[in-house]
């Protein structure tokens, strides 16, 4: 067994449902770790993305991009693994849920076996088709990884009763034991001109913006 | 090399491999130059060789042999056309075939904990029926 990749820990989003904050969530994710000093690698496993939307438009040059689409993006993924942090952030892209459902069940046992493990973060809105997208995963992860669950407030009054509520969930819930948290609700005004210019909310915050294109 | 020097190596003795894959350097090399993932070789050594090694050690292996091999100016051989004398007997290929196929397979489902049917629409509790 190889000593490097022990203690590490693979903090993945599930794919699925698109537009959910998942890769809002990695970055605000990212920004602590940064803030906090803790290293971390950044893996960018959503090839799919736009350059607007994805982590590299929020972290130049410090993203790596892995193809989970190819057979040698397992052995990428592992590079990272043994060279890089002890904390790997990695966002998957939407819809693609049996593409990393496959890459997972492909590196899960090797990589688990150097003393890796896996958090995997779902993200729920008010609508249920992101309720169902987590527990999709869910099904398919069962207990190989722990799960984080952001309730993501998309409205002011954002009502999350299919997450509370529905009879699936609560089984999971009881099944699986997930952390949730609640991501309050940003407003898009403010958002969203940040995540044209690739703009962490957090530097918004603290006025360490530069004056880009 | 002066004599004395000489005599003095030749009373160290040869320490044995550190890795177990370096009997099998060669083979993994040859085998990355094809293409093959780690994973591909792990699989081909324990189905072929029997020797069971995790991704990790594969990939620990590889870097740092890749590592030597910058440092002196190593270039990696033309992939040499398969020679009669190094194929292996069919008869060989076939008892190892039958012999896998023999092995009975590990049973490594689990029980699930947690069951979600995708095509089952979401049923809330309190509102007692699906949405």
């Amino acid at each position: 067994m190889n000593t490097e990749a022990k203690n590490k820990r693979v903090v993945f989003t599930m794919g699925g449902k698109g537009g959910v904050g998942k890769t809002g969530l990695m970055v605000a994710l990212a920004e602590w770790f940064e803030e906090n000093e803790i290293p971390f690698t950044l893996l960018d496993l959503d090839t799919e993305n736009k350059a607007r939307g994805s982590l590299e438009h929020f972290f130049n040059g410090s993203v790596a991009k892995v193809n989970i689409h190819t057979p040698a993006g397992l052995d990428t993924f592992i590079d990272h693994l043994e060279s890089g942090a002890a904390i790997i952030l990695a966002d998957l892209g939407a819809g693609s849920g049996q593409v990393a459902s496959d890459w997972f069940d492909a590196m899960y046992e090797d990589v688990s076996a150097t003393g890796a493990r896996f958090t995997a973060v779902g993200v729920v809105t008010p609508d249920p088709a992101s309720v169902e997208s987590v527990l999709a995963w869910a099904n398919r992860l069962q207990e190989r990884a722990q799960y984080l669950i952001v309730q993501n407030a998309t409205n002011p009054q954002a009502d999350f009763s299919y997450w509370d509520s529905a009879e699936q969930a609560i089984r999971f819930r009881e099944a699986l034991s997930p952390i949730v948290i609640r991501m309050e609700f940003r407003l898009a005004e403010l958002e969203n001109p940040a995540r044209q210019h690739g703009v962490r909310l957090g530097q918004v915050a603290q006025g360490r913006m530069q004056s880009t294109n | 090399m002066d004599p004395t020097l000489l005599s003095l190596l030749d009373s160290i003795p040869q320490k044995s491999p550190r890795s177990k894959l370096e009997t099998h350097r060669e083979l993994i090399r040859q085998l990355r130059r094809k293409g093959c993932t780690y994973r591909d070789i792990v699989r081909i050594l324990r189905e072929r060789i029997g020797l069971h090694v995790a991704v990790s050690t594969i990939h620990s292996f590889v870097k740092v042999r890749a590592k030597h091999r910058k440092q002196v100016q190593y270039e990696l051989p033309p992939l040499a056309p398969e020679s009669n004398s190094s194929r292996v007997n069919p008869d060989d290929v076939a008892a190892r075939i039958a012999t896998l196929k023999a092995k009975p397979t590990e049973q490594k489902a689990k029980p699930k904990h947690f069951h979600f049917d995708e095509s089952e629409p979401l049923k809330l509790v309190d509102q007692g029926g699906s949405r």
